[in-house]
C-alpha cells in the first residue's frame, strides 16, 4: 500500500520557491491501479519520485508498504527501488549497446541475486513479455514499443510490489501505446503490482480504476471507473437465429 | 445521420450476414458486441425496426423449428439487399458534432460569482467523458482478432477515444481560460 499524509514538495528557496506539490493526501490499496493525469509541471513527476525515495518530502509522509521513505538512509532508499519499486520512463532509459536479456537481468546483477534465481527470473519475464525471439540483439535494434517492453520487463523482473510508469507511452505510436497499456494492465492484474501510472492524455488515463487529476501540485478531482463494466462473451455472427 | 435511419439499416446489415436470418435478441447482442456503448438501442426499438423492414418487404419472418415461440426470426430479402447496397454507395449525411450547447449557453450568460459552479461543471462533464474512454479501452481489450466485426469495432474505438480526447482538451481549454478572463484560482 502507498500512503500520501499531507505531502509538500518545494524545491528552491526565497523568491525562487517553487511548490511541485502542495498538501496532497491519497491512499493506493496494495494491487490497484491509479493513473494520475495532469498538464506538464502540475507535479506528477515529483510524485513519481517521492514514491521511489528519489527526493524527500518538505512536509508530511510517504509511506510504502508501511516504511516512510523520507525516514531511509540513502543505501535504504536504493534497497527500496532494487527491491520493491519497479521505473518505467518515457525515454526507455535502457543500456543502448547491451542485449534485451543483459537489460532485463541489470537490477538483478546489481543485487548480486544469484545466478540461476537471475536465470530464472529473466527467463520469465522474457516470455511473460514476448521477448525471448528478441533476447539477443541490442536495444539499439528494437522499435520504440518493443524498448518499452523491455524496460517494463527490466522494472517487473525484480518482482517489485509497484510499478511507477511515467508517461510511458509519450514516445510511442497509437498502436505501441495501446500494446503498452494494455500490457500494464495484464501484469497489474495477473502479478497483482500495484500500479501508478503519470499522464497527460486522457486516454492513457482511462486504462486505470482510478484517476487523479493533478493541477499546481493539488489533487482537484478523484474519478473512479464502474467496475462492473461487463462486456460479455463473443457472440457467432452467422449462426443466430435461436434456433440452436 | 439520424437515429432512425442508421438503426434501419444497422439491422439491415446484419440480417444481410445472417443465411438463416437472426431474431431481435440476437441483433441487439451484435450490436452491443460491435458498437459496444456508441450505440445504445433497447429490444422494443430492434422488433419496431424489424416489422417495418417486414411491412416495406426487406425482410421477411421465418419459420425455424425448434426455435423458442416467443422469438420471431427475420431474414432479408432480395429487395433489401439491394437497398441495403444502394445506402452502401450513398455520402454519408452525417453533420459535424455540435458544440457544447449546453456549456456554451452558460459560459454566455456567466458572472464573475457563477464561475466557480461553472469550474465544477467543466470538472463533471471531463469526469463523465474519463468514464466513457475507460468503458472504450475495456471495449478495446475484450477485442477477439476472431471476430468478425473487429475490423469495424476497432476502427469505432480509434474514432471515439479521438473524439473524447478532442473533448477534453476543449473542456481543459474553457476551464484555463475561464479562469484566466474572471481571475480565478
Amino acid at each position: 500500500m502507498i500512503v500520501f499524509e499531507r505531502v509538500t514538495k518545494v524545491f528552491g528557496s526565497g523568491p525562487m520557491v517553487v511548490r511541485a506539490l502542495h498538501d496532497v493526501s491519497f491512499e493506493v490499496p496494495q494491487g490497484a491501479f491509479l493513473a494520475v493525469m495532469g498538464p506538464s509541471g502540475s507535479g506528477k513527476s515529483t510524485l513519481l519520485h517521492l514514491i521511489a525515495g528519489i527526493t524527500r518530502p518538505s512536509a508530511g509522509r510517504v509511506l510504502v508498504d508501511g516504511l516512510d521513505v523520507a525516514t531511509l538512509a540513502s543505501e535504504e532508499a536504493a534497497e527500496l527501488r532494487r527491491r520493491k519499486v519497479g521505473y518505467v520512463f518515457q525515454s526507455f532509459n535502457l543500456l543502448p549497446y547491451l542485449s534485451v536479456e543483459e537489460n532485463v537481468a541489470m537490477p538483478l546483477v546489481l543485487d548480486a541475486t544469484e545466478v540461476q534465481a537471475r536465470r530464472q527470473r529473466v527467463e520469465k519475464m522474457l516470455v511473460l513479455l514476448d521477448l525471448d525471439g528478441r533476447r539477443y540483439h541490442a536495444v539499439s535494434q528494437l522499435s520504440g514499443g518493443e524498448q518499452q517492453r523491455v524496460a517494463i520487463a527490466r522494472a517487473l523482473v525484480i518482482e517489485p510490489r509497484v510499478l511507477l510508469a511515467d508517461e510511458p507511452t509519450g514516445n510511442l505510436d497509437t498502436s505501441a501505446s495501446q500494446a503498452i497499456l494494455d500490457l500494464i494492465s495484464r501484469m497489474n492484474r495477473d502479478l497483482g503490482v500495484t500500479v501508478l501510472l503519470v499522464t497527460h492524455d486522457p486516454v492513457c488515463a482511462a486504462y486505470a480504476q482510478r484517476v487523479f487529476r493533478l493541477v499546481d501540485g493539488r489533487i482537484t478531482q478523484t474519478i473512479k471507473m464502474d467496475e462492473r463494466l461487463d462486456l460479455g462473451e463473443p457472440l457467432p455472427v452467422r449462426d443466430d437465429t435461436g434456433s440452436s | 445521420m439520424d437515429r432512425t435511419r442508421s438503426i434501419r439499416y444497422g439491422v439491415l446489415g446484419l440480417l444481410s450476414r445472417a443465411d438463416n436470418g437472426l431474431h431481435g435478441w440476437a441483433i441487439k447482442r451484435q450490436c452491443e458486441r460491435v458498437f459496444g456503448g456508441f450505440w445504445q438501442v433497447n429490444l422494443g426499438e430492434i422488433y419496431r425496426v424489424l416489422g417495418r423492414l417486414k411491412n416495406t418487404g426487406l425482410a421477411e419472418h421465418v419459420e425455424v423449428t425448434g426455435a423458442p415461440s416467443m422469438r420471431k426470426v427475420f431474414r432479408i430479402t432480395h429487395r433489401g439487399r439491394e437497398q441495403l447496397r444502394e445506402f452502401l454507395g450513398q455520402d454519408p449525411q452525417d453533420a459535424p458534432r455540435p458544440l457544447r450547447e449546453e456549456l456554451a449557453v452558460k459560459l454566455l450568460f456567466a458572472e464573475a460569482s457563477d464561475i466557480e459552479g461553472l469550474l465544477l461543471l467543466v470538472e463533471r462533464q471531463r469526469e463523465t467523458y474519463i468514464r466513457h474512454l475507460h468503458a472504450v479501452v475495456t471495449h478495446r481489450r475484450a477485442r477477439r482478432p476472431e471476430w468478425a466485426d473487429e475490423f469495424v469495432t476497432g476502427l469505432l474505438i480509434d474514432g471515439a477515444e479521438m473524439h473524447v480526447r478532442a473533448e477534453i482538451a476543449w473542456l481543459d481549454r474553457v476551464a484555463a481560460r475561464v479562469r484566466e478572463r474572471f481571475r480565478f484560482s
